[in-house]
């Protein structure tokens, strides 16, 4: 377990911004609440086995004394870098994303299945859509008594939306809470 | 005299009977934990203390009463499965002898005759309401030879199974001649086991726990699967809400019962109840009745360190952050490899962020976490599974008696590593919660028995308010008389696993059990000084033991060596100036509360083991003596 | 009408029998003036010299005698003294004059033409004024009917002419003749007031004759422009409104073209001829007063007056001639700081709107277009009103629809140019005030270019072509406006006498929301950018809108968030778009909202709209609105209270989990996710964790001194239990509001007396939260201690909790401390060890 260096660091805060926006500011100044301390202190970014975690710093200080391979996680898990060295969100980070989110979209009841079996998000299933979502931006996906489901990147506009087709792409799939049951193996 | 029949209505009653003693308390008791599962539980401790106390009291007071009843059936049972052939003897010659000169004798054989007359007249009565054979025989031994070879004939086992158990709910009518209960039992024994396909070891354990009405009800029970239970997951909904989703998607449900106010438990369902978004989105997790029990018993408070020494899948630990808010902090510890994924995605998907997962062999982790560092430590270990055959049918045949004594002896182990890594100053907590799925007396009371022996921890209540006390005495084994605070919960009582939940609160940081074990051992302990030395000798004879564990534990003499001094002046001091202050406060609370303990125990202190135990062997010579006489005078 | 006048005069000045009705006033009769003339024929020769002034004025008492039209007439007339007095002084000071009479050649006595002339004017004046500052519906009747009337009795007049031998005509020329020359002579030696009285005269003369018939004495409108060239300020007035008088009458339902050569060549019948030469005259004739007005409109001493006639003129005839020249005049004066010209010319422009039928739309394109350019010229700096009058255009229902589709069509093809363009104005918007007017007017050329080119392109009607010009200017001005409005105050050189600011803004939005069906989807995005941020500016320049110089004020901020969702909710296609960003806004303007400065009923609607309306919400940002709407209600006056209550309510009733907020329960914190803890400092509703939260503020409401607020807050935290007040939430915030704001006396009957007092002070105190009535105090005074009471409860609790909070933060230390001592007691004996 070690912090991230600079360009890591920058690499996981460019992906949060995609989501969180300047709410990434919270993210990392908020104070945790995790720990037996009084004073828990703030949350930090640790990398462990190339996987990115969230974690109280008093956390941190009590998993030093546990061996580097033995310590399994600690915290939340937001991502992980890939062999290339590329940094992927898993939908671990949902919780996270999910409170400090954007850009949202709603699926109706009848779309969310299909989304959990980790399917784009087409404009027939949208319930409902922030305003002002840019593409290419970060969008979680709520189901419409919000209940985070998952996260994706915006095909389109919130404008150009208006426009499309109904079985146009809105929301391109990266992640859903049906990887809990589908891929628990490689979470 | 009805030995079985007795013991049957005893072992049913006994409990209903301490309910009835104890039910000022539990009540009050288990709110308090409900209390505690959500308000900061500052004088949390204080509180346990006091209950602790009264519950000593009053469960010895209990025990005390409870005592001669209980050695009652424990003898009858014991006479029923090893020296049962002697009494036996004796009724066939009770019933046997018409003429005799001796007027007792005589009136009593008249008597004898008399309601023996009458019991078979409606012995008859019944027989020809249900035209059956007249009498039940058990198969001769060709006939078994025979049965043998072809294929069982189910029915027949049956119907045979029903009938022994039928005779040995009366035996003494209903037996036939020459035929001892032990036949009965054997053949029980042989046709449970061909029938419900147990092996020799489990059927045998089985029949040593339980009176054969109540064994069969368990098989049976055990043939059956346990209804759904899922736990609300409070860190992201509420019970309510989550119902009223489910019910909206077709699961059809109720409260899981009083005792939980986050259980919930599914009678069918139109969807797969572990696919649906919101299982996804971790608002609930899939988890038995039984294994709330433990989490309940542990009722950890916000910002506590809590040990979960064998997590996965993590149902448990789980329950415990949520109740802990996230708050403080969770190791949770595993050391099968291949559980961490499930272990770890579980916390994920249930939003838990204070935990930190290790993979380690639970032996190791006081070396790794470091001593007295926990507030609370939950122990489920890993054992037979002997609760939860309904789960897993392959317990019926897998497990021997060796499984049983490896299991048995790791969990030793890591129990007192448990123990070890409680810190016993600890504000809020200094417990460890100690629980199997298993029913096995060896896997159970044996292992608290052990750790009340080899540390300084004393049992406190559970705090749940149902469920059978732990076994005292068992066979030949003899526990700690608190061990009744433990609790055992049966499919076809409870209907949930078969488990066992103990409690333990740790009283010192020291490595060698002390007062509150020994002084009950101790004959009366009149004045300080006696019980001083009594305690620097009883240090000693345990540092004798000690270097055993010590080494394996790799704990080292010096501090032992640090514990006894502390001790000893501790009591000196204690000694010199009555309720004394003392240089350390912690210290001299300690002690003080174990001498005022120990003199509690002496007042109402039950006659401690060995007398008990001679006691039981003077009852037990009476009987054969009277007996023998018996003989002799017939001869 | 003139009865009426007849009325006023006898107040203010002596002359006891009325004058004679001016000549415009018998068009409204000349019907029965012209039955009259018929049955009688042998009167006809000399009536048509002298007698038919009496006459019209009889049968005009008797015609005309509209009695609600007196009485509204009447009030006005009270209500707006100050333009009666200066009206009076004109009169005044030609009274003197028409003390004595004068005697004419011929041997009449004229005294009465000057009262008569001023007053006609006056009666003008006053009749022009009332119905600009009132409907310009009436007006618009009125002139119709004149119109179709005048008509009609030019047909007779022709008629009549022909029907009479001419030698009526001749003796009228042979008179005139002589009259000219004789004045001439007798002007060399009389008086200047002499001179003037003659000039009023024979300007009366004129005038009467004209209207008898204007084929023949079309060339006394010349003579009667000379006179209005006079030096004399009155004989100008009185020429420049006894031309207006004739113009309004004589001048024909259509258009005149004037003969081509060729025609000219042509022969033609002598009827012909005549009509053209007629037609000629009178067009150069009008073009001159026309002219003459256009000039002296610039000098103020004839200002109000000049202005006064070219309204009326184009009010009667939008489509004659020259309405171009008219126009200009109008929209220049459209924001003068004189409020009567001003309103003259709004009340004009709204009429010309509301009845194209008599220009057939071209007048209203014009007006449109010439505001826009005014606005641009301006830098919006102009009266509210030039915008207001906006909101009188009306437009086809399916124009907007068109067009968005038709627009959409051609997006494809202009896509990439169009993207680059957005981008490029989103940066605009922070950039300097030049850059982005380019960056404007090029948008606005291709939203007009775009509108015509998809009007033409399905093969629409004129009207349609005309509708897209006037939209496309509409908007060409609103965007203007919100451009302007994004610039800090500073750069925008506010003059004093202008409400904020932004004085456009206001109409502009209210305008936008009018019309926000209309708006093509392409520029949704653009119009929806100016309204987020100018929401916002508040928060830019710093927390809190306290300096008003800094940016818009609450109120308009708030309407912002409002027309946004009105756009939204116009226009909502298949996509439910969730303004993320003006809740936020609304989740702080709540805050920033003070009862006395800010409008409440802008706040009541915002919450109706975004809150009751919207559909369900997520459950963060429902608990946080609720939490604060309680929060609020504590520290404001009861209407607003009361209206956020009511949102609070609908909101916890739409969605049930908030209900959490009302029982203290172990769950709720940890449901509210990371945010542990209610932060009410928190800027962004769903980061403000108020599930963690207990709604403690409804406990102290229920102890409030308004029964009503009292009630339904204790009635709030039953709902949990209890949720079957649906009577109660069907009630909007805005009724809620105004029905508190507006009730005392409704109020203090159906209380008790005991505490009746105190609530009559409640109705005071919201009065007094809404600005309406400092005059309030005493009553105030009455009930002082009975509120003083309540508050002091309140206040009690409140500090009881800080009390607790600060004896639980004591005990913590002390605790602390004990344990620190301990460990190093245990340290030290270790150490002695």
């Amino acid at each position: 377990m070690r912090p991230l260096d600079e360009q890591e660091t920058t690499q996981v805060f460019e992906k949060l911004h995609k989501f969180v926006g300047n709410n990434l500011k919270n993210i990392v100044e908020n104070p945790s609440h995790e720990g037996p301390d009084n004073s828990p202190g703030r949350y930090c970014f640790r990398l462990q086995k190339n996987r990115v975690y969230y974690v109280s710093e008093s956390l941190v200080k009590r998993a030093t004394n546990i061996k580097r391979d033995n310590l399994v996680s600690l915290g939340t898990q937001l991502g992980k870098f890939t062999k290339g060295g590329k940094f992927h969100l898993t939908v671990q980070s949902l919780g996270l994303l999910a409170e400090n989110a954007k850009h949202k979209v709603w699926l109706k009841p009848t779309s969310e299945m299909s989304f959990l079996y980790g399917n784009n998000v087409l404009k027939g299933g949208v319930g409902r859509i922030t305003e002002s979502i840019s593409e290419h931006d970060g969008v979680v996906v709520y189901s419409m008594s919000d209940v985070p489901l998952g996260f994706g990147v915006a095909a389109k506009s919130t404008q150009d939306c208006r426009k499309m087709d109904p079985n146009g792409i809105v929301v391109l799939h990266q992640a859903d809470i049906g990887e809990y049951l589908r891929m628990e193996d490689d979470l | 005299m009805a030995g079985p029949k007795l013991s049957g209505k005893k072992l049913g009653k006994t409990p209903t009977k301490k309910k009835q003693k104890k039910e000022a308390l539990p009540p009050k008791q288990v709110e308090k934990e409900e209390l505690f599962s959500d308000s900061e539980g500052t004088d949390e401790d204080f509180q346990e203390k006091n209950d602790d106390k009264e519950v000593n009291s009053d469960s010895d007071m209990s025990s005390d009463v409870d005592d001669d009843p209980f050695a009652a059936d424990i003898l009858a049972a014991d006479d029923d499965d090893d020296g049962s052939d002697a009494r036996s003897d004796s009724d066939v010659d009770s019933d046997s002898d018409g003429d005799d000169t001796d007027l007792v004798k005589k009136s009593k054989a008249i008597d004898d005759e008399k309601e023996r007359e009458e019991k078979e007249g409606d012995e008859e009565l019944q027989l020809n309401i249900k035209e059956e054979a007249d009498d039940f025989r058990l198969p001769a031994a060709e006939e078994l030879e025979e049965e043998t070879h072809r294929p069982p004939d189910l029915s027949n086992l049956q119907r045979r199974i029903k009938e022994i158990v039928r005779v040995l709910s009366n035996l003494k009518s209903l037996r036939q001649e020459g035929a001892t209960r032990k036949d009965y039992i054997d053949q029980l024994k042989r046709d449970l086991g061909s029938y419900y396909g147990y092996n020799e070891f489990l059927i045998d354990a089985l029949v040593e726990l339980f009176p054969p009405v109540e064994l069969i009800e368990l098989i049976e029970a055990f043939e059956k699967p346990r209804p759904i239970s899922l736990r609300t997951n409070t860190l992201k909904t509420r019970r309510r809400d989550l119902a009223g989703v489910l019910l909206n998607r077709g699961v059809n449900l109720d409260p899981l019962s009083k005792w939980s106010k986050v259980g919930l438990v599914v009678y069918d369902s139109q969807v797969p109840v572990g696919a649906t978004p919101e299982y996804m989105a971790g608002h609930y997790m899939l988890q038995s009745a039984s294994s709330f029990l433990p989490v309940m018993a542990l009722a950890p408070q916000e910002n506590e360190r809590v040990i979960d020494m064998a997590a996965a899948p993590g149902g448990k630990t789980t329950y415990v952050a949520a109740l802990m808010k996230n708050s403080g902090i969770i190791y949770a510890n595993e050391m099968k490899e291949s559980r961490l994924k499930s272990l770890t995605a579980n916390l994920h998907r249930m939003g838990v962020t204070n935990t930190i997962v290790c993979n380690y062999d639970g032996r190791q982790l006081p070396k790794v976490l470091g001593q007295n560092t926990a507030d609370r430590i939950l122990l489920d270990a890993p054992c037979s599974g002997t609760g939860v055959i309904s789960k897993d049918e392959s317990v019926k045949t897998s497990k021997t008696a060796p499984d049983i004594q490896n299991c048995s002896q790791l969990q030793k182990e890591l129990i007192l590593a448990a123990i070890d890594m409680v810190d016993a100053n600890s504000k809020s907590g200094g417990y460890i919660v100690y629980s199997t799925c298993s029913i096995m007396v060896d896997e159970n009371e044996a292992v608290i028995d052990y750790a009340l022996k080899k540390r300084d921890v004393k049992l406190v209540p559970c705090g749940l308010d149902f469920g059978r006390p732990g076994f005292i005495r068992f066979r030949q084994h003899r526990f700690h008389t608190s061990l009744d605070k433990t609790r055992r919960f049966y499919p076809h009582v409870h209907n949930m696993d078969g488990f066992f939940v103990a409690k333990l609160k740790k009283m010192s940081n020291s490595k060698s059990a002390k007062l509150s074990v020994q002084s009950e051992e101790i004959q009366g302990v009149e004045s300080i000084e006696s019980s001083d030395q009594q305690n620097t000798e009883g240090g000693d004879d345990k540092h004798s033991e000690q270097e055993g564990i010590a080494d394996e534990n790799g704990k080292l003499k010096e501090e032992v060596a640090v514990d006894k001094k502390r001790k000893r002046d501790v009591q000196k001091h204690s000694v010199k100036k009555g309720v004394g202050q003392n240089s350390s406060v912690t210290k001299t609370g300690k002690a003080e509360n174990q001498l005022v303990a120990t003199k509690k125990r002496e007042k109402k202190k039950p006659p401690p083991r060995e007398e008990i135990a001679k006691a039981r062997e003077e009852k037990r010579q009476a009987l054969r003596e009277a007996t023998r006489i018996a003989m002799m005078k017939k001869k | 009408m003139g009865k009426k006048m007849g009325k006023k005069r006898q107040k203010i000045v002596l002359p006891p029998e009325l004058p004679p009705e001016i000549p415009d006033e018998a068009v409204e009769v000349s019907d029965e003036d012209v039955q009259f003339v018929s049955e009688n024929q042998e009167y006809t020769g000399f009536m048509s010299n002298l007698d038919t002034k009496t006459i019209n004025k009889q049968v005009t008492r008797v015609a005309d005698v509209k009695e609600d039209e007196l009485e509204s007439l009447y009030e006005r007339r009270l209500k707006k003294k100050a333009l009666d007095k200066e009206t009076e002084k004109q009169g005044l000071e030609v009274d003197p004059v028409d003390a004595l009479p004068v005697k004419t050649l011929d041997g009449k006595l004229h005294y009465r033409t000057v009262p008569k002339a001023t007053q006609k004017s006056e009666n003008e004046d006053k009749d022009e004024d009332n119905t600009n500052n009132k409907d310009a519906g009436t007006d618009a009747s009125v002139v119709k009917r004149t119109k179709a009337e005048k008509r009609a009795q030019l047909k007779k007049m022709r008629k009549e002419a022909k029907k009479h031998s001419k030698e009526v005509a001749a003796v009228e020329d042979v008179e005139q003749i002589p009259h000219a020359e004789v004045l001439d002579e007798v002007r060399k030696d009389m008086t200047a007031e002499e001179a003037n009285e003659k000039k009023k005269f024979r300007l009366a003369e004129l005038g009467t004759a004209l209207l008898t018939d204007p084929e023949l004495n079309i060339k006394s409108l010349k003579e009667m422009l000379e006179i209005s060239k006079d030096g004399d300020r009155d004989i100008v007035v009185l020429a420049l409104k006894s031309l207006l008088a004739v113009f309004r009458d004589i001048i024909p339902g259509y258009r005149i073209r004037l003969p081509t050569e060729k025609e000219q060549e042509m022969k033609v019948s002598k009827a012909v001829k005549k009509m053209r030469f007629y037609e000629s005259t009178l067009l150069s004739a009008y073009k001159a007063y026309i002219q003459k007005l256009i000039a002296i409109e610039k000098q103020d001493v004839y200002k109000r007056v000049a202005v006064r006639c070219i309204c009326t003129l184009l009010e009667a005839v939008p489509h004659f001639n020259l309405r171009e020249n008219l126009l200009a005049a109008v929209i220049r004066n459209i924001s003068s700081e004189d409020d009567i010209s001003r309103k003259l010319c709004c009340a004009t422009v709204k009429s010309l709107f509301i009845n194209e039928g008599k220009h057939g739309g071209e007048a209203t394109v014009e007006a449109v277009q010439m505001i826009a350019d005014l606005a641009k010229a301006h830098d919006c700096q102009l009266h509210p009103d030039s915008i207001e009058v906006f909101m009188s255009l009306t437009f086809d229902e399916d124009l907007g629809k068109h067009e968005a589709q038709d627009a959409s069509s051609k997006f494809k093809s202009k896509n990439a140019k169009r993207k680059n363009l957005k981008e490029q104005k989103v940066l605009a918007a922070n950039e300097r005030k030049r850059t982005r007017k380019e960056m404007m007017s090029k948008t606005l050329e291709e939203v007009t270019a775009e509108l015509k080119a998809a009007s033409l392109a399905t093969d629409v009607t004129e009207r349609r072509r005309m509708q897209t010009d006037v939209l496309s200017a509409v908007f060409e001005t609103y965007f203007r406006v919100l451009k302007h409005a994004l610039k800090p105050r500073s750069e925008a050189g506010s003059s004093p006498e202008l409400a904020g600011s932004h004085p456009l803004l206001t109409p502009c939005l209210n305008g936008i929301g009018k019309f926000c069906q209309l708006i093509d989807l392409d520029f949704m995005s653009d119009l929806m950018n100016f309204l987020r941020k100018l929401a916002r500016s508040g928060n830019d320049s710093d927390g809190s809108s306290k300096d008003v110089s800094a940016c818009l004020t609450v109120s308009e901020r708030l309407q912002c968030c409002i027309v946004a969702f009105r756009v939204m909710r116009n226009n909502l296609d298949a996509l439910n778009v969730d303004l993320q960003d003006f809740f936020i806004q609304l989740y702080n303007l709540i805050i920033e909202y003070r009862p006395g400065r800010d409008n409440g009923e802008i706040l009541a609607e915002a919450l109706k709209i975004m809150l009751c309306d919207d559909r369900q919400h997520d459950m963060q940002r429902a608990a946080a609105f609720i939490k604060r709407l309680a929060t609020f209600s504590l520290y404001s006056g009861s209407a607003e209270a009361m209206a956020a209550l009511v949102t609070l309510k609908h909101l916890l009733q739409k969605n049930v989990k908030c209900r959490n907020l009302l029982e203290n329960d172990a769950g709720g914190g940890s449901v509210s996710g990371a945010i542990a803890k209610y932060q009410p400092y928190a800027t962004d509703p769903n980061l403000s964790g108020a599930l963690a939260s207990v709604l403690w503020e409804l406990n102290l409401l229920s102890k409030h001194y308004h029964p009503a607020v009292s009630t339904l807050a204790s009635n709030i935290s039953m709902l949990s239990t209890s949720d079957n007040q649906i009577h109660l939430s069907n009630k909007s915030p805005q009724q809620a509001f105004k029905e508190l704001s507006l009730e005392q006396e409704s109020f203090s009957v159906k209380v008790d007396p005991k505490n009746s007092n105190a609530k009559r002070g409640k109705g005071n105190a919201s009065l007094k939260h809404n600005s309406m009535g400092p005059d309030l105090d005493l009553t105030v005074q009455v009930d002082e201690n009975a509120v003083k009471s309540k508050l002091s409860e309140h206040y009690s609790l409140l500090h009881d909790i800080a009390e607790n909070e600060r004896l639980r933060r004591e005990l913590a230390e002390t605790t602390l401390s004990l344990n620190l001592h301990e460990q190093y007691k245990k340290q030290r004996k270790r150490r002695t060890k």
